[in-house]
């Protein structure tokens, strides 16, 4: 799966890939609309400053992910392509994959987990890559399987 | 290579998922005394409840052991184990070689002892048949009895609850959950669970279960009866271990084993709710019996029988569950009665009577916290008291609600000798993005 990287020195720390990850998680997918809908739309992703520094932080689909091992229902796994998804219909709400994420990656929605799922519906772009001006986010792709 | 596994559960199933990962060939038997597919125990009060079926709570897939080439002895139970001609037996008089073996026994509920127990309608909560009966025979139960304040006793008292029963929760302590809340704590999730429609009677227990042959009532330490036609016994656990008999293999409460999850016998391993391992806050052994560390130690092991070289992450007890609603996230010493000198804790309310959080302190650590209502960031602080991060400079921004990953990510480069995990890698990348600012 081409995996997100980060750089720090593009970052203005403008919050548009937090917010273009929130509409793409919206139901209406429109960043004027996404205001009027009854259920805030939860972003995966998080600005935040580190120093004078911004910091884009979203889900590193671990390669021994914490949250795969914690997880009770078998909702949270690593996939073929090394993605870490939470199929949420599976997920119990349990919150141990909250309780073991050093990254606060995932977040409780009010029945399941939710954390970046590698935009399923963008087949093959993603809403933050796409929403950054500065190409502080970018993708590689990673030719290695799950070992 | 023969490796066998006796156990079917998140230790057993991790370890047999990990072997068939990382080695196509070697044969993998896992024994059980269960004949089930790989259902999660810890949601069979859904079962209960009718909100899930038994497919729902499969945390892999049913064809699981066919898919990955799994031979599978199940409804038999291993006795004996024979370390010198590595051979197992099992109940069946049925004698099992292998290289290496897996023990991962899991534990079962014990009986509090009380008279009566042994009159139909009383059930101990643990795997699916438990649930299965409890949920046939709760037809023609209106209200039902749960002794014990812990874990399960709340897994059972919502699970029947959500179907429909009067319920009322007889605990001991003077608090519910008392091995991870304080008294406030326990007061906040206990005032929840009353306004729901559950009744709490704490510093009580049952002298006597009565009825003829089914249950119609119990009898309480304060000499009150209350009328109820089913009893739930969530008094705690035994680990299996009766099989190390003679064998040599280390066990104090649960068997010991080192950060490999080798057991002090060569070839042989221990995963799950059977084993004691060291607990880094504690600075001892502890049975951390939870979902994450079982499948950990399943993994863990079996990446050691095929000579990988990995060990178990810095641990201390944690657990996080979802109280009709209401999320509860503990880690660390934060039980009623535990007793830490030197500690220093801060307690901070939230904006409304089910929102709260408490940190204790030990100079410059966290060696325990809990978060009731807001759970976000729980994974950072659960960083922060397992590897003993010296957290001096953060104080004030954990104090004030601001222990995000981002926030803290100072603190960690401050202590980055402590992230040498080889399963954390993610960390050594983000530090390198970090270091030159």
């Amino acid at each position: 799966m081409p995996k997100i990287y980060f750089n720090k020195d593009k970052c203005l720390g403008c919050f548009s890939c937090s917010y273009a990850c929130a509409v793409e998680h919206s139901k209406t997918k429109d960043p004027i609309m996404v205001h009027s809908e009854e259920e805030t739309p939860i972003p995966r992703r998080a600005v935040r400053p580190v120093g004078e520094a911004s910091l884009s932080v979203s889900c590193n689909h671990c390669e021994t992910p914490l949250c795969v091992e914690a997880c009770i229902s078998g909702a949270m796994r690593k996939l073929e392509d090394c993605s870490v998804i939470c199929d949420t219909a599976k997920c119990t709400g349990c919150w141990m994959c909250i309780m073991v994420c050093p990254f606060s990656a995932i977040k409780a929605s009010k029945k399941y987990a939710v954390k970046c799922d590698l935009c399923p519906d963008r087949k093959g772009s993603y809403a933050c890559i796409e929403s950054c001006k500065t190409k502080a986010l970018y993708s590689v792709s990673t030719t290695a399987k799950t070992p | 290579m023969e490796i066998v596994i006796i156990g079917n559960h998140c230790a057993g199933v991790t370890a047999a998922e990990t072997l068939r990962k990382l080695d196509k060939s070697c044969r993998i038997t896992v024994i059980s005394r269960e004949d089930t597919p790989p259902y999660s125990r810890c949601l069979v009060n859904y079962i209960i409840s009718g909100k899930k079926k038994i497919d729902d709570i499969l945390f892999r897939p049913v064809d699981f052991y066919k898919t990955n080439s799994i031979n599978t002895i199940f409804g038999v139970e291993a006795t004996n184990i024979y370390p010198e001609s590595k051979e197992i037996l099992l109940n069946t008089q049925v004698k099992i070689k292998y290289d290496k073996l897996l023990v991962a026994t899991g534990a079962s509920p014990v009986l509090s002892g009380v008279e009566g127990e042994n009159k139909d309608g009383v059930f101990v909560l643990r795997t699916m048949e438990d649930a299965l009966k409890i949920r046939k025979y709760s037809e023609n139960v209106a209200t039902a009895v749960v002794l014990g304040g812990g874990l399960v006793g709340i897994k059972a008292v919502t699970a029947l609850f959500e179907l429909g029963k009067k319920v009322k929760l007889i605990v001991s302590s003077s608090g519910i959950l008392s091995q991870n809340l304080d008294a406030d704590e326990a007061e906040i999730a206990e005032n929840y669970l009353i306004s729901n429609g559950i009744d709490i009677i704490k510093r009580t227990s049952v002298s006597k279960i009565l009825g003829s042959e089914k249950v119609e009532g119990v009898k309480t330490s304060t000499g009150e009866i209350i009328d109820c036609q089913m009893v739930i016994v969530g008094k705690g656990v035994e680990v299996n271990k009766s099989l190390i008999g003679e064998t040599g293999i280390e066990a104090g409460q649960g068997i010991i084993v080192d950060d490999h999850c080798r057991t002090s016998v060569p070839d042989i391993y221990a995963a799950g709710d059977v084993v004691q391992s060291a607990d880094n806050v504690r600075k001892s052994a502890w049975i951390n019996a939870l979902w994450p560390f079982a499948a950990e130690e399943g993994r863990v092991a079996a990446e050691n029988m095929l000579g990988k070289d990995s060990v178990l992450r810095q641990r201390t007890s944690m657990n996080s569950l979802n109280l009709l609603g209401l999320p509860v996230i503990t880690c660390g010493l934060t039980g009623m009665r535990e007793k830490i000198t030197d500690a220093e804790k801060v307690t901070i309310k939230g904006k409304d009577k089910t929102t709260m959080k408490r940190f204790v302190f030990k100079g410059n650590k966290i060696v325990g916290f809990v978060l009731i209502g807001d759970i976000r960031d729980a994974g950072v602080l659960n960083t922060i008291v397992r590897k003993e991060i010296d957290i001096s400079g953060a104080k004030d921004s954990i104090l004030s609600g601001r222990f995000d990953f981002a926030s803290m990510l100072p603190v960690f480069m401050d202590n980055c000798e402590k992230f040498n995990d080889d399963t954390e890698k993610e960390f050594k990348q983000i530090f390198k993005t970090y270091k030159n600012k």
